[in-house]
């Protein structure tokens, strides 16, 4: 039986750890895992897997995740950000994306023979934020991402806003049109840096209450709020994939990782 | 039955593995390490299945059989549209005294009266005119610099390393307790389909394989490729040369000029699996008319002058047919030169064997072992 | 066509200036090291320009915690290239910035690495001037 491929998102609703377990190459002790060719966080698909299995052994599990005997049914390809949360001087936040995302996700589209993104993806310049028809981040012509003032071209990707807030958000569409952004490769790049959570660790002595020498460290999150895009594809088992919320990640009991399932048609 | 050049796009990283054994399991190899570029072996092996599964005739005997007979050139990495090909082991890229780049070519020449070497009877050693140390990766070549090089040019190619690593650890979770298994720790470096570090220097790649596609068969366009299952598509590209590297007019017409007693050089674009082990079994029988020689060379003989081969590669696997590991057999990498005199016959006819493969047993050059480029010297 | 690449030019820029501290008094020593740790912390946690701004303010005290901060705004200055990395960076457009704030933390990990192996100081700790 031939193989079908469906497109799925997920949507972070606490910050999201998923680790390397290395620190080479990063001022902070426990980086997030990055994407080697773009340097943008990923969800790992062993990951999302793992979660969806749950440490199933049984006949069903085995068939569609598969088993030492026999390959599994459902693969899934590593999730990726497609829109990042970055605090906004207004409208709270603003979803990005750059057209190297969005390129990337067509192609996939149409090697998956999906119907593919239609809006097109326009080049923004280094300084501009190019927005939906009635944007919600606008401060006196500017979209103030922390500490960084983008130019807001307003309407210039209205279709796209409207496309991509469809197929993603459905009926919550609204809120995500308000908010988006695409912005230049680059500057995505330098949020997908410095617009990821930072959390102190620290490890406390039990008898003293002191932190142990040694004992703080840094951990990076991907926010709350970020959009992942990830493809399915098998012959069975898409109705695992029917999980409005998955749990994953280190650090589940104190509440990170917990992500929502959204869109895709499945 | 007409040609056909696909192209395999990757979905997510992609792992090649090697030879080695490899588990989680406390005290063993717990790194699974990744090829530069799959196996041709695997490749093929992968286009097979992507053919019957199109086929939809199931997976009996004969289907086996006539799948197994098809011709399977590849694979090459394609940086978006542009061809590149690993780099030729006789050239050797080194910076100056000013820090200038630049390029030794490794040639054959006669050691002086009294001086001599352990090489078998016949060969040349190669020269090494400068006391270097060679710069890292510059592992693939662009066609268009490797077409120069064939053609005896000097030059400094762009640095291009390849498809980078990524190494990811994982681990076992243990779904009660919430927290991983003991001894269940083990990392995998992946290699995506792309190509660069961050937006700015990103670049797509592919890979490429050229195949003689019977009439009304087909290629299913989702599936897996090399070790974990990961998923890849591939497609049929319409513009035959467009997708792949032709013998370019520059070398055909240089070729068209020689005679016998030309020095012609061989650049295997693919690791290749011959009889003698680095040495190609079929030099002995080159121009002699035999049947079942790789392309052109029944018509030319030609005599092994020296030779540039670089550390031997480890090839197995796993039989699924007969359920058991495939015994380990040792292959010539990609990259290395062969230099050859021409004894005999039109030098021209050696370029039928362009980027077809020139290995010594059948079933080998069906799967793409040893895919061919030439040159002179 | 010279072909050094940054991540060379940082690493050794960043062990001559960390080496250069081992001339100065332990407790200089020790808050510096610390700094090394906790500097592009904060620049990733509050911004290049704010960071910047915390060592200007506490560079203005004529004690050892001063004169720590005053040797990391200098380090950043020969790093960025400018004379005042406090003035640059204000001045700065949306491009210098990202810029100037990327070549900060990659040449960071560098000295962060030497803190630790050249003054053997192994974490950031909080500065108690905070």
């Amino acid at each position: 039986m031939a193989e079908k491929a469906k497109l799925i998102f997920w949507q972070a609703l606490t910050p999201v750890h998923p680790g390397t377990g290395q620190d080479s190459g990063s001022v902070v002790d426990l980086p997030v895992a990055r994407e080697v060719a773009t340097g943008f966080p990923f969800i790992p698909a062993s990951s999302l897997k793992g979660v969806l299995r749950d440490g199933r052994e049984d006949e069903q599990a085995n068939r569609v995740f598969g088993s030492l005997e026999s390959a599994a049914e459902l693969s899934l390809t590593d999730a990726r950000v497609l829109f990042l949360p970055v605090r906004a001087y207004a409208g709270t936040f603003a979803f990005l994306t750059c057209p190297l995302v969005l390129e990337r996700l067509r192609r996939d589209q149409k090697a998956l023979g999906l119907s593919p993104l239609q809006a097109v993806i326009p080049t923004p310049g280094r300084t501009e934020a190019l927005l939906g028809a009635n944007p919600a981040i606008v401060h006196e012509g500017q979209v103030i991402l922390e500490d960084i003032d983008l130019e807001a071209r307003v309407g210039k990707v209205k279709d796209l806003a409207e496309e991509l807030g469809l197929l993603v958000f459905g009926p919550e569409a609204g809120y995500f049109q308000e908010r988006f952004a695409l912005v230049h490769d680059d500057v995505f790049s330098y949020f997908c840096e410095m617009g990821v959570e930072i959390i102190a660790r620290v490890k406390l002595n039990p008898e003293s209450k002191t932190v142990v020498k040694g004992g703080l460290w840094h951990e990076e999150a991907i926010p709350a709020e970020t959009v992942f895009s990830c493809f399915a594809i098998g012959t069975h088992g898409f109705e695992e994939l029917e999980r409005p919320y998955l749990q994953l990640g280190g650090q589940a009991s104190v509440g990170r990782g917990l992500l929502r399932r959204l869109g895709g048609g499945a | 039955m007409p040609e056909r050049v696909l192209e395999i796009h990757a979905l997510s990283p992609l792992l090649f593995r090697d030879g080695r054994p490899f588990t989680a399991a406390d005290g063993t190899e717990t790194a699974a390490r990744s090829l530069p570029l799959p196996l041709p072996g695997t490749v093929a092996g992968f286009v097979r299945t992507q053919i019957g599964k199109a086929l939809g005739r199931g997976w009996g005997q004969e289907v086996l059989q006539d799948l197994h007979a098809l011709q399977v050139s590849g694979p090459l990495l394609a940086r978006e549209e542009e061809v590149l090909l690993p780099a030729p082991l006789d050239g050797v890229i080194y910076k100056d005294g000013n820090g200038d780049l630049r390029v030794m070519r490794l040639r054959p020449f006669t050691p002086p009266e009294g001086a001599g070497c352990d090489l078998p009877e016949g060969m040349l050693p190669l020269e090494v005119t400068q006391d270097v140390k060679p710069e890292s990766r510059y592992h693939f070549w662009r066609a268009q610099d490797m077409e120069r090089w064939l053609l005896g040019e000097d030059l400094v190619p762009e640095r291009i390393p390849g498809l980078p690593t990524e190494t990811r650890v994982h681990v076992a979770m243990d779904p009660v307790r919430g927290k991983a298994r003991e001894g269940q720790l083990y990392s995998v470096a992946y290699r995506p389909l792309e190509m660069g570090k961050d937006p700015e220097t990103y670049r797509p790649a592919t890979l490429r394989v050229r195949l003689s596609l019977p009439e009304g068969m087909g290629v299913a366009p989702v599936g897996h490729l090399g070790g974990e299952r990961r998923p890849v598509t591939v497609r049929i590209r319409e513009d035959l040369s467009g997708a792949w590297w032709d013998c370019p007019k520059s070398i055909q017409e240089r070729f068209r000029g020689l005679g016998p007693g030309a020095r012609v050089r061989l650049i295997l674009a693919t690791p290749a699996l011959f009889e003698g082990g680095w040495r190609p079994g079929w030099i002995e029988r080159s121009g002699s008319g035999a049947l079942h020689l790789p392309r052109g060379l029944s018509k030319v003989r030609l005599r092994l002058v020296a030779a540039a081969v670089g550390r031997r590669e480890a090839v197995s696997g796993w039989n699924l047919r007969q359920n058991r590991p495939k015994p380990v057999r040792w292959m010539v990498p990609a990259g290395s030169v062969y230099f050859f005199e021409v004894e005999q016959g039109n030098p021209a006819d050696l370029l039928e064997s362009w980027l077809r493969p020139v290995s010594d047993h059948e079933q080998d050059r069906k799967d793409g072992f040893g895919l061919a480029m030439w040159g002179v010297w | 066509m010279k072909l050094v690449t940054r991540a060379q030019e940082d690493m050794k820029n960043a062990l001559k200036l960390v080496s250069s501290l081992e001339v100065e008094h332990e407790e200089v020593k020790n808050i510096y090291g610390s700094l090394c740790h906790s500097f592009p912390i904060l620049v990733r946690q509050s911004g290049l320009c704010q960071a910047l701004a915390f060592s200007a303010e506490k560079a203005r005290k004529e004690d050892s915690r001063g004169r720590a901060h005053r040797l990391l705004l200098e380090h950043v200055a020969q790093i960025l290239g400018v004379r005042d990395p406090l003035q640059a960076v204000q001045q700065a457009d949306a491009i210098g910035y990202m810029h100037y704030t990327r070549r900060v933390l990659s040449a960071w990990v560098y000295f962060k690495r030497f803190a630790a192996s050249v003054l053997g100081v192994h974490t950031g700790g909080r500065d108690e001037g905070e």
